[in-house]
């Protein structure tokens, strides 16, 4: 009991809280930064700066391109017509035999679809000798090009009324019906039907108008279309 | 020296080949029914202007045919300088075709040469060919007589360019062709009006017109002096043939009311010119 009093007071010990403090202040997570500005949007106009050496690339790419196709496709245009001028030549001339024509219109047929206006135009003026030869040339090219055979000769059987004889329409159908030309239905059936009502007019160059188809081209010309439509 | 020989003939035969050729023939394309007269051939001097007298002669036996049988059939004879078939296998399908659609009738060609016979006199040989147009069509669609031919004569020259002419047309028989190629081309086209493949001529009696000129070309060929050859017998029975299609074409026409008709089928054709 008697130390009771005497005990001095307990001196105040340190505060603990401190070290608390301390290490509170230490284990804290810091602030958070500040964010970074988001990253600046660039207008379409920058990316197109980027591009355009790029886009400067290919459209000179592409222009150089197409006008160098352009040059060659005309320099083959020309080289074609400077081939295909003593061919022609031979084919239309006064002299040609038949073994001769069947020769020019063959070499002339593996010209491809640059033959085809030449070889169509002498047609619309070929005689018993020269038609044959160049049926059978655009027969060949119709074989493998059948869209540049058969528009031109489609062009023709749907204008009764151009400047073309029946041998020449004869002509056009027989080759149209051999490489069965896509879309000729309607203007085989079209020509079947003026023919057969009696409404089809042929061109006879002495005249230079139009005449009345004569009976045996009539019966001709039937017995063609019949067989071009038939085989489609 | 045989290979020689045999390289010889052989550039012979190509000179030949390249020289023989199908030519176009100006005036082909013109309107109305035709005959091609090609050129002749010939090794013998003077002959080079054998074409244009020949037109003439065939002219005249046309005009003989029309006068002696009442028959027009309005045929043009159109010489064809430069045109030289090498034979009747010239005459394809196409070629053919093609001639009978610009309205050929008859196309004829021919090779003079002057040989020795035997005792080592000049003879004069011809070989003359004849393409009968539709005759030819239908040779070739169903193997009837043949339209494409060759006749060989010979005979002894007296004067070169008058016995030509004689040899290429041998006493009208170049008449009688065309007058068979005319009969058989109006009998296809009655037959294509009866069955519709062509319009009908409302003027005229189809059936009795190709009939006409069938009989017309019997009737020539019997009174051929030579008599015909026999080439010409099959031809002779190819006209009666037709002329008796005549009257069966006409009986089955449902559309025909000519006199025909009333005709027997085996009805022959009248005798003599």
């Amino acid at each position: 009991m008697a130390n009771s009093v005497a005990d001095p007071p307990a001196a105040p010990s340190l505060p603990s809280t401190l070290q608390v403090d301390a290490t509170v202040a230490l284990t804290t997570p810091p602030p958070p930064a500040p964010k970074p500005d988001p990253p600046k949007k660039k207008h379409p106009i920058e990316y197109l700066q980027a591009l355009t050496p790029l886009i400067i690339a290919a459209v000179g790419w592409f222009v150089t391109d197409a006008v160098r196709s352009g040059f060659e496709r005309q320099r083959l245009q020309l080289s074609n017509v400077t081939e295909m001028r003593d061919l022609l030549v031979k084919l239309v001339g006064p002299s040609v035999t038949l073994q001769d024509a069947q020769a020019a219109a063959s070499t002339l047929s593996a010209f491809g679809e640059a033959a085809v206006p030449p070889l169509v135009t002498a047609l619309a003026s070929a005689d018993d000798v020269r038609t044959p030869p160049i049926e059978d040339a655009l027969r060949a090219i119709g074989l493998n090009h059948a869209q540049a055979v058969c528009d031109p000769l489609l062009r023709i059987l749907g204008r009764p009324t151009g400047r073309f004889t029946w041998l020449l329409h004869r002509s056009a159908i027989r080759v149209v019906g051999d490489i069965d030309c896509p879309n000729a239905g309607p203007v085989l059936q079209g020509f079947k039907n003026s023919l057969a009502n009696g409404t089809l007019k042929t061109y006879d160059p002495a005249s230079d108008d139009w005449i009345a188809v004569p009976p045996e081209a009539v019966q001709l010309l039937n017995a063609d279309l019949t067989r071009a439509v038939v085989t489609r | 020296m045989k290979t020689l020989a045999l390289l010889a003939c052989c550039l012979l035969l190509f000179a030949h080949t390249l020289e023989a050729q199908i030519a176009p023939c100006s005036g082909v394309q013109d309107p109305g029914t035709k005959i091609l007269l090609d050129e002749i051939v010939a090794s013998t001097p003077g002959a080079a202007n054998l074409l244009q007298p020949l037109a003439s002669r065939l002219d005249a036996g046309l005009l003989q045919v029309q006068t002696e049988l009442g028959l027009d059939l309005n045929l043009k004879v159109l010489p064809c300088a430069n045109r030289k078939p090498t034979g009747p296998a010239d005459f394809t399908r196409s070629v053919v075709d093609q001639l009978n659609v610009r309205n050929v009738v008859m196309e004829v060609w021919g090779v003079t040469t002057e040989v020795k016979d035997a005792q080592g006199r000049a003879v004069q040989e011809a070989s003359v060919g004849y393409v009968l147009v539709p005759v030819r069509l239908n040779e070739l669609q169903s193997q009837r007589p043949p339209g494409a031919f060759v006749i060989p004569y010979r005979a002894r020259p007296s004067d070169p360019a008058a016995d030509l002419l004689r040899l290429v047309d041998q006493s009208g028989r170049l008449a009688a062709y065309a007058t068979l190629a005319s009969g058989t081309r109006a009998l296809r086209a009655a037959q294509d009006a009866a069955a519709g493949r062509r319009p009908r001529n409302s003027a005229e009696d189809e059936w009795a017109f190709a009939r006409k000129r069938l009989c017309a070309s019997h009737a020539l060929f019997t009174s051929l002096k030579p008599p015909p050859a026999a080439s010409d017998m099959q031809l002779v029975d190819y006209a009666r043939t037709l002329a008796a299609q005549t009257i069966t074409g006409a009986k089955a026409d449902q559309r025909y009311s000519g006199s025909l008709k009333l005709q027997p089928e085996n009805l022959p054709c009248p005798t003599g010119r």
